[in-house]
């Protein structure tokens, strides 16, 4: 049941996404349903206007019901919530997920996130982050205290 | 009441995605206003209001209407987790909330499940209108009962490891207190002290024997090293008497120690100093050097021996610890002369000698070995080739 769910699911969120592409945000890479990747332009008028990023999602045969693993590659926003590993510090990726956000909204939020930053500059414990991270940002302990950026 | 009147809202609903889209921009902009960051869940509610109606007032009539309607009655219906609509998927629908979010019951079960693998019984809401779902399920008292009881041990786990490896760090301890207490005393003498219920005072020093050798290998305890025999020695142990009370010499144990390091430091140190700076690479000029720039190198100098000093902490924690054995090894080689033995006739005392003799032999030595080491560092120079070519070659020849 899971599989079948978890396949309707993703086809259904591609071809919503390759039809109806949101501002600024492309699929990239979907040959599986393990990995996908979208990149992701910086809207104009904000500090990453003209950049372009990919940012990489990796589902597990649990989806819906189990957040996806998304994670910077390549080029790395400078953020106060992006660490330069990549890692994203973001609610909704972790402890505050639900089936009802899906790669669209996950997508457009850490967009809203990187509008609404006003000064680019890493996150304050990113040497040791980096150093002592797990691969996988879902094997973090995140703690979510700043709601404003 | 019937359903048409309001089906523009419910289209909005399946049109979900597009509204987005335009309204991505606008979303982004008035986030900017506010600085904060917009949940997905905001997003999706945004996209029920009508776009043109204000938004708080047809959430309102969404709400509303939409919370007398049965989900046989919505049209259109999209699952809000395995987004299969009407067409496409099987299932009985429901609508276990205020909010637009219809799903089939499977997946809304199955999404249960999930939030509740770690504790069972867990309330799980709705994640948009954080409506409490509610089940119609049959949970007994015992399975009650025993969801109670597993979140409570599993909550407890980590202090549970706490305790059990306090709890085992503490009879490692007392073993190895006791076990150096026979080895110092003697067999005999050590059964006599260890044997019967313990007083509270051996239950707080065996422990305590392998922590404090350990600290007497760091200066960090210094100040304290000398006022912990106090808190357990008796008032009547404090008399001298000839010879020694064996507490009293454990007691005054760190004050040799202090008077040692001391001394010691104030005769050697600086030599001691001198050449392990002679050890370091690049670093034999540096004391000629003045002014800031010197300071600075000193002081990196001194963070690479600091370094080096830490690198060894294994190395002290073992000697620390092999310091009663190699103590009492020395001790009963002592004992063999007849002149100590008349003068010293205790084994305990002998014992402590013996370590006193060892670690200044160790000291000693330790000394030998890095004035070795720096003579050996100073007379070195590199030959130039033309030095050893023809060496070389006659080798090479025959």
């Amino acid at each position: 049941m899971s599989t079948t769910l978890f396949s309707k699911r993703l086809s259904k969120e591609l071809i919503d996404l390759k039809i109806n592409p949101p501002a600024g945000i492309e699929v990239a890479e979907s040959d599986t349903f393990k990995c996908w990747k979208l990149s992701l332009d910086g809207v104009e008028g904000t500090l990453y206007a003209g950049e372009r990023f990919t940012l990489e999602f990796r589902f597990t045969p649990n989806y819906p019901m189990e957040s996806p693993e998304v994670v910077f590659v390549g080029n790395i926003p400078i953020h106060p919530h992006i660490y330069s590993n990549g890692h994203i510090c973001l609610n909704v990726l972790y402890n505050q997920w639900s089936p009802v956000l899906s790669v669209r909204s996950v997508c457009l939020s850490i967009q809203s996130m990187l509008s609404s930053c006003t000064t680019k500059e890493p996150p304050p414990d990113n040497n040791h982050y980096v150093k002592t991270a797990k691969a996988s940002p879902k094997q973090t302990q995140w703690s979510f205290h700043d709601d404003s950026v | 009441m019937s359903s048409t009147p309001f089906s523009p809202i419910v289209r909005i609903d399946r049109d979900l995605p597009s509204v987005v889209e335009s309204d991505s921009h606008r979303l982004i902009v008035r986030n900017e206003e506010r600085s904060g960051v917009i949940s997905p869940s905001e997003i999706a509610s945004t996209s029920t209001q009508n776009s043109s109606g204000n938004a708080s007032t047809s959430t309102q009539i969404s709400t509303d209407v939409r919370s007398l309607m049965l989900p046989e009655e919505i049209k259109d219906k999209r699952c809000w987790i395995c987004f299969g609509e009407e067409s496409d998927s099987v299932g009985k629908w429901v609508r276990p909330c205020k909010c637009s979010l219809i799903c089939h019951e499977e997946c809304l079960l199955a999404w249960i499940t999930e939030n509740q693998k770690s504790t069972a019984l867990k309330k799980v809401r709705c994640p948009q209108c954080r409506t409490l779902y509610h089940l119609a399920e049959r949970a007994s008292l015992l399975l009650r009962v025993f969801s109670i009881v597993d979140s409570t041990i599993q909550s407890s786990i980590p202090y549970f490891t706490i305790f059990g490896v306090t709890f085992a760090i503490a009879v490692t301890n007392i073993h190895y207190g006791a076990y150096a207490v026979i080895t110092m005393v003697g067999l005999e003498e050590g059964e006599k002290l260890l044997e019967g219920p313990w007083s509270w005072r051996i239950c707080f020093t065996l422990p305590l024997v392998p922590i404090l050798l350990i600290f007497s290998r760091a200066r960090i305890a210094d100040p304290v090293m000398p006022l912990i025999p106090m808190l357990f020695i008796r008032y009547d142990q404090l008399r001298t008497t000839m010879p020694l009370n064996p507490s009293l010499t454990i007691s005054l144990l760190p004050w040799v120690r202090i008077v040692y390091n001391y001394s010691y430091n104030r005769l050697f140190g600086r030599l001691e100093q001198s050449w392990r700076r002679q050890l370091e690479p690049y670093s034999v000029t540096t004391d000629s050097e003045n002014g800031e720039n010197g300071n600075e190198r000193r002081r990196e100098n001194q963070d690479v021996l600091d370094r080096l000093d830490r690198s060894n902490a294994g190395r002290k924690i073992i000697g620390a610890l092999c310091l009663p054995f190699i103590s009492a090894m020395v001790g009963s080689f002592i004992g063999r002369f007849s002149f100590i033995r008349s003068r010293v006739p205790d084994t305990f005392h002998r014992n402590i000698l013996g370590g006193c003799l060892f670690i200044v032999i160790k000291d000693i030595m330790n000394l030998t070995y890095k004035y070795q080491r720096a003579k050996h560092r100073r007379s070195r120079h590199i030959k130039n080739y033309t030095e050893f070519a023809n060496e070389e070659l006659t080798s090479n020849i025959r």
